[in-house]
């Protein structure tokens, strides 16, 4: 009895608790000095950062939390424009690019160090490189290398010589890269995680260079290239990185500690941001959205995202089999209601997998909201008004905001084509392996990209790619982005080829885009030099904390 | 000066079903060294009145509205708290009924002895671990436990139940009060160890120079020990005055019925058996039972019936005495098949009860029923007095839908209930009458045999001496055949034709009542029978002084 | 002899009828019970009474505030509360009352048994009862639905199947001491079958408790169906139960305050009324209460 007595006593306190808290809060009882005032005083920025690390290691992390914390951590041979994304010199003051686009050549500064204060030189990246190629390093990533020569291969083990592979160190500092094909986006890769160097000796110490899980990112031993170094690692409480003092570019360093809060709940870090516990939070529950706006609230930054939200089609199911199917369920979502009155944070309408504008790729497409010729094409499919249309579920993870998409999207269905889709949500890593074992019909996805380039959104609906899951295989496609786009001449040229395969595509739907996701943060208008850009992506070595005069929180 | 003077005492419980006035004007004196026995029945006000005296009353619902309890000059009932803390260390000692529940089990006696004195609220009679454990083994030697040294770190389980009154007893001497409180100390011990603790009271007081309030339902053990009686009834005083007056010259119609209600004598009906083929025909019958529990160390079998033979011959009302412990109630379940008959036959009528299935048994049930000891307990509490009575009725199939309120209303004729009582619940009866529900319903089936296992143990004397008069008249009228169960001897000789004397298990003497009072053969039947305590205050004392 | 006619007050009532006359007496069971049935018979007449469809969206129109179109107000779908809240009763009340009823069954004949045989049958049957007490709950209810497939019969089932457990010990418990008195043993030796014994003597004894335990189980299980809904185990959108709405609103409530309100005045008044009626029962039930 007691269980459920509690149980149903919790329940209900909590949500009595939970109201008295916000009311609390929303009162303004800002009289103890917070963390963002003690912050501002000691250069300490306080960052809200979504779930706790699953690994620090470089090669081996996957997620967004992660992310953030390795950008601190550690450096690629280049940066990016924290604005507009162009390359800058990272580890590599400079670079040369030989005529055919498939030689890159770059020049390491002199006074590059490791956090302990060991010398870094090219020898590091041809070592890091080969370990983050080690298939026992299980590197997700490692698909990320492959426009390097024979990386692919050696991955995949047909080549078992590491010194076939495209990377080289001419002397201490400089190394040469040979590309498989030219690579627009490959500069851009460099500033990928999965590219960034390790320090061998570290990883040596504690473990084999291709063992996973080894304690060498661990509080006290993690060595890295970065402007931050590791000060502490309390799971589930919080991660602090300082000032690494044999930075390169220290001196220009402004912050002195970072700390990172993992909060799995956005409810509750929008509520530490509004208490003054953050600086920064990633995650805006979507009614809180339209709070912000209203009050034009400073801290909200919305802005593009490179990333769709879009439902795959299992073309193996029978009825999903049909692309007039297909067609017609993509025709009857009404994405500007949604992005309108649910999302409400200035999504975009997705009409096509790529977004808008992604290096200069506007994606052609005929899909829009059209009932009436949706009901036309369902018809065709023998469905006429929906009649016979075989039981059909969304998949989707546990989510507030994807149920909300789901509810929509589920109604707009049943009015205008008439038929009954039921909903099915599930755990985060059943979903994966439904999704991944294709044992659903139509599943929620979402897609962000890893760099600034189309190929990064087209080539996962190659017929074998990992990230396909939809069953759908067109060989034209293939080729189109297997062959016909990496030996394009001109930018022009290459991007019309994608424009053709993007066409293909929604052409026969196995994917139906939604919206184009917006990057919406919370940042503290004390946080300074904070730039936007379609990445998300934070850099920590230009931010500094300066407290607004006269107004207090 | 006397050392208690009580005054004008009302004590009122407010509850749900109203105002109950528990005691209603009060009032007596204790003198220094006295012992003063207030004697009543249950709900007559002497457990309330005593228990006032040190706060120890619920409050609410209780609520004290008049009176004084001058203690040596101090109003025990508007002293402060902390005032009445002290009076409860140094100057009162109370003995409860039960010595189980008043000592704490985990803790060895000695421990619980000398806490007073170790921590005594008054820091300048604090004394010494070493010094209060010789003072209370002292105080254990002098209320009869033998070896007091090795049993000081003994715990409350290992003492028996006469032992713990004893050392209950040293418990409330320990602070050397100047008046101690026992109420019912006896009632739950049997007859024999009762005399001891009665005459260990006596030379304590008399030692010492204690008051003692003694209180107590039965007349027979106060006659011994009293110097002054309080009668009460329903929260008043019927009549105060010395043992003698109160005893053989009492003025006072409820006291007379009190003294009268005493069993006294032997059965005055005839012996009524049948001399042909016994009824029931017990052969070397034992019951025993396996006890699982932790403190008997693995298997340990409890003998409680160890080889028994008996006839009981149609007609007559055989009574089965002995003392707790003797397994004279397992006998009685044994041989209606409601305990496991490990060995030996119960023949009932011709016919061996232990062959039969359960189903098989449900036919010989109805001839033989059994009356229990708790009128409580024994009674559905959400059943009225008709299902009660209507049950074994219908069960049976001795009444059919027409026939049952008529059977029904004559079961209640025959033990004494009146008709608008019919669909009450027993928490609307006084024991007395649930008792005489529990009659109606073992009578039902209209048995040949009935089994009362201490059918009036738990009633008050008044009560005790009507219902034993209604099972006297049911067994003539309805030509019953009786085992009488019971711990209280002048109860079986009161009821008995022939009486048999059980001891661990074993049936030790038997005989017709009357021969067996005048020669009892065995030393523990004499025990027995010169423990019995009467209610004649100069026989009393007389017998009290030969133990 | 011929039959007389009853004495007045020797008629008497038997156990309900004196039970329902005492709680006729008692204003707030009398008050819960009002609500409840009202709560029951708005839940029946939904499809017909309720103002619009549960699942008709207006997207248009939003999360407003209650207003004369929308009493209740509407949700971010532009649904309507007062419809929703009503169709969920139906869901909450029947999964409420269905799965206490499987739990209440299981539980006290199981109970009833063990207490009652006692020896080996008891420990073998309360060990059983351990065991499923340790079986993570969720992992006993993600178990069932993966070998029966989702189902919302199936939901009251599991959730039932789950909360007998407690019923179990304390029908159990209540047993052992009452197979204990005089007039279990009565009934013995009165050659009582031992099911009738069980029915007649022991069950109504162990009323008291049982419904008290009852009553608070009913919105515990409300609850935990909202808990297995969200993680995508019990009903799915567009149906609601309470539970639901009032997770969904939680999730809200500073800027839509009406989403968690409402649904959560439903749920504790359905609350409220059972527990006063619960109290009321068992006083009702137990004749050792006065009838005045």
């Amino acid at each position: 009895m007691k269980r459920q007595l509690s149980d149903l006593t919790f329940s209900l306190c909590s949500t009595i608790a939970l109201t008295l808290l916000s009311i609390f809060i929303l009162s303004g009882c800002g009289t103890s000095e917070n963390n963002v005032s003690i912050g501002n005083r000691t250069g300490t920025l306080h960052w809200g950062n979504g779930t706790e690390p699953q690994s620090l290691d470089p090669h081996i992390a996957t997620g967004v939390p992660e992310h953030k914390i390795i950008i601190a951590l550690m450096e690629g041979l280049v940066l990016k424009d924290s604005k507009t994304l162009e390359p800058r010199p990272g580890v590599a003051t400079s670079w040369d690019i030989s005529e055919d686009g498939r030689v890159y050549t770059f020049h390491l500064r002199k006074n590059a160090r490791w956090s302990n204060g060991d010398p870094h030189n090219a020898h590091d990246y041809v070592w890091s490189w080969w370990r983050a190629l080690q298939p026992a390093l299980g590197n997700l990533y490692a698909y990320m290398y492959f426009s390097i020569e024979n990386a692919k291969e050696y991955y995949e083990g047909s080549i078992k010589d590491f010194d076939q592979v495209g990377v080289k160190a001419l002397d201490d500092f400089t190394l040469q890269v040979r590309l498989k094909n030219p690579t627009p986006y490959f500069l851009q890769l460099l500033d990928h995680y999965s590219l960034y160097p390790v320090h061998r000796q570290t990883i040596e110490k504690f473990g084999g260079a291709d063992e996973r899980g080894t304690r060498w990112t661990y509080e006290g031993n993690l060595v890295g290239n970065g402007a931050f170094q590791l000060l502490e690692w309390k799971i589930n409480r919080r991660v602090v990185v300082e000032r690494n003092p044999h930075y390169w570019d220290a001196e220009n360093i402004k912050l002195n500690k970072i700390v990172f809060y993992p909060t799995e709940n956005a409810i509750t870090e929008e509520r530490m941001f509004r208490a003054g516990q953050l600086h920064y939070s990633g995650t805006v529950p979507a009614d809180k959205v339209a709070t912000y706006q209203s009050r034009n609230d400073p801290a909200l930054h919305i802005d593009p995202y490179l990333g769709t939200y879009f439902y795959r089609l299992n073309v193996r199911v029978p009825h999903l089999q049909d692309k007039r199917v297909r067609r017609a369920l993509g025709m009857t979502i009404d994405r500007e209601q949604i992005t309108q009155r649910i999302l409400k944070a200035g999504q975009i309408p997705a009409y096509a997998m790529t977004p808008p504008n992604t290096m200069g790729y506007f994606p052609e497409s005929d899909l829009a909201f059209n009932p009436e010729a949706a009901k036309q094409l369902l018809a065709e499919a023998g469905y006429p008004n929906g009649e016979g249309f075989p039981a059909t579920e969304i998949l989707y993870n546990t989510s507030e905001g994807h149920r909300k998409i789901a509810v929509a999207i589920q109604q707009m269905w049943k009015t205008h084509l008439n038929i009954d889709v039921k909903l099915l949500n599930q755990e985060w890593k059943v979903y994966l392996n439904s999704v991944s074992g294709r044992d659903y019909e139509i599943a929620r996805a979402g897609w962000i990209g890893d760099y600034v380039d189309p190929n990064n959104f087209l080539d996962m609906f190659l017929c074998n790619g990992g990230n396909n899951r939809t069953g759908w295989c067109n060989k034209e496609y293939d080729r189109l982005i297997l062959e016909e786009a990496p030996t394009a001449k001109t930018h022009a040229e290459r991007l019309a080829i994608f424009t053709a395969a993007e066409k293909m595509l929604m052409e026969d739907m196995p994917v139906i885009p939604i919206y184009i996701y917006t990057s919406n943060n919370l940042v503290n208008t004390s946080v300074k030099n904070f730039n936007d850009n379609i990445l998300n992506q934070p850099s920590f070595k230009e931010i500094y904390l300066e407290a607004d005069t006269g107004v207090e929180n | 000066m006397a050392l208690l003077e009580v005054n004008g005492l009302k004590i009122y419980f407010h509850t749900r079903n109203g105002l109950v006035k528990a005691v209603d004007d009060v009032s007596f004196t204790v003198d220094a060294g006295e012992t003063l026995a207030i004697v009543g029945e249950s709900g007559s006000g002497k457990s309330v009145t005593c228990y006032s005296l040190l706060d120890l009353l619920p409050k609410p619902p209780a609520v004290i509205e008049a009176g004084t309890a001058l203690f040596d000059g101090e109003d025990l009932l508007s002293c402060s708290t902390a005032r009445m803390r002290q009076f409860r260390g140094n100057d009162i000692a109370v003995i409860f009924q039960d010595p189980m529940t008043s000592l704490n089990p985990y803790i060895s006696i000695g421990e619980q002895l000398i806490e007073p004195l170790i921590y005594h609220p008054d820091k300048t009679r604090t004394q010494s671990r070493k010094k209060a454990r010789l003072q209370a083994i002292e105080l254990l030697d002098e209320v009869g436990i033998i070896d007091p040294e090795a049993r000081f770190d003994c715990y409350p389980h290992e003492f028996s139940g006469g032992m713990r009154q004893r050392v209950m007893i040293a418990m409330a001497l320990i602070n050397k009060p100047r008046l101690l409180i026992c109420d019912e100390p006896t009632t739950a011990l049997d007859v024999t160890i009762q005399a001891q603790i009665l005459e260990l009271i006596k030379k304590l007081q008399k030692t010492r120079d204690v008051a003692v309030i003694f209180i107590s339902h039965d007349l027979g053990v106060v006659a011994g020990i009293a110097d002054k009686v309080v009668v009460m009834c329903e929260g008043t005083i019927r009549e105060t005055g010395d043992t003698e007056s109160v005893f053989y010259n009492s003025q006072d119609a409820y006291t007379k019925k009190l003294l009268a209600a005493i069993p006294e004598g032997a059965k005055l009906l005839p012996n009524r058996a049948e001399q042909d083929q016994p009824l029931v025909k017990v052969r070397d019958l034992k019951t025993y039972f396996t006890d699982f529990s932790k403190a008997a160390e693995g298997k340990k079998v409890i003998k409680a019936v160890d080889g028994v033979s008996l006839d009981i011959k149609r007609g007559e009302i055989l009574g089965l005495v002995g003392e707790s412990g003797s397994g004279k109630s397992t006998l009685g379940r044994s041989i209606l098949q409601l305990a496991p008959n490990t060995e030996g036959t119960v023949t009932f009528d011709g016919s061996l009860l232990g062959e039969l299935s359960p189903k098989n048994l449900v036919p010989w049930r109805r001839r033989m029923q059994m009356i229990f000891q708790d009128p409580y307990a024994s009674l559905n509490p959400r059943m009225t007095v008709y299902e009660t009575l209507a049950e074994p009725l219908l069960y049976h199939g001795l009444a059919d839908r027409k026939s049952i309120d008529q059977q029904v209303r004559q079961l209640m004729d025959d033990v004494g209930l009146a008709h608008s009582q019919m669909r009450k619940y027993p928490h609307e009866f006084s024991g007395g009458q649930r008792q005489r529900i529990a009659i109606g319903r073992a009578i039902a089936t209209k048995p040949e045999l009935i089994i009362a296992d201490e059918p009036v143990s738990a009633l008050d004397v008044t009560i005790q001496a009507q219902i034993l008069d209604l099972i006297l008249a049911l067994v003539e009228r309805h030509n019953l055949t009786m085992l009488f169960i019971s711990h209280d001897l002048s109860v079986v000789r009161y009821i008995s034709d022939r009486v048999m004397v059980m001891n661990k298990g074993l049936i030790i003497e038997s005989g017709d009542t009357e021969t067996l009072w005048a020669n009892p053969q065995q030393e523990y039947t004499r025990e027995l029978l010169k423990a019995i305590p009467l209610a004649d205050p100069k026989l009393e004392r007389k017998r009290i002084s030969n133990i | 002899m011929a039959i007389k006619e009853l004495q007045p007050d020797e008629q008497g009532t038997s156990l309900w009828q004196d039970a329902w006359i005492k709680l006729c007496k008692n204003y707030l069971a009398l008050f819960g019970l009002a609500v409840l049935a009202l709560l029951c018979v708005i839940s029946l007449l939904t499809p017909w009474i309720a103002p619009y469809g549960y699942e008709e969206q207006n997207l248009l129109l939003g999360a407003t505030a209650p207003s004369l179109e929308h009493w209740l107000g509407t949700d971010i779908f532009g649904r309507d509360m007062l419809t929703r809240i009503m169709y969920g009763g139906r869901v909450s009340l029947t999964v409420g009352f269905i799965a206490t009823a499987v739990a209440l069954l299981i539980g006290v004949l199981w109970g009833a048994v063990a207490g009652f045989v006692g020896g080996r049958t008891d420990a073998v049957m309360m060990r059983i009862v351990d065991i499923m007490y340790a079986l993570p709950f969720m992992i006993f209810i993600v178990l069932l639905m993966v070998v029966f497939g989702r189902n919302i019969l199936l939901l009251f089932v599991a959730i039932g199947a789950v909360e007998w457990l407690t019923m179990a010990r304390i029908v159990r418990s209540q047993v052992m001491s009452l197979r204990k008195q005089e007039f279990v043993e009565a009934a013995h030796s009165l050659g009582l079958s031992e099911w009738t014994i069980i029915r007649r003597h022991i069950i109504p004894n162990t009323l008291g408790p049982v419904i008290v335990y009852t009553t608070l189980t009913i919105p515990s299980v409300m609850l935990l169906e909202a808990f297995l809904s969200f993680l995508g185990l019990g009903i799915q959108p567009p149906q609601s139960s309470w539970g639901l709405l009032i997770n969904y609103g939680v999730e809200s409530m500073e800027e839509y305050p009406w989403l968690l309100i409402f649904p959560g005045v439903a749920l504790s008044l359905t609350l409220f009324a059972l527990n006063f009626l619960g109290d009321g029962l068992r006083d009702a039930l137990d004749p050792r209460t006065s009838k005045d």
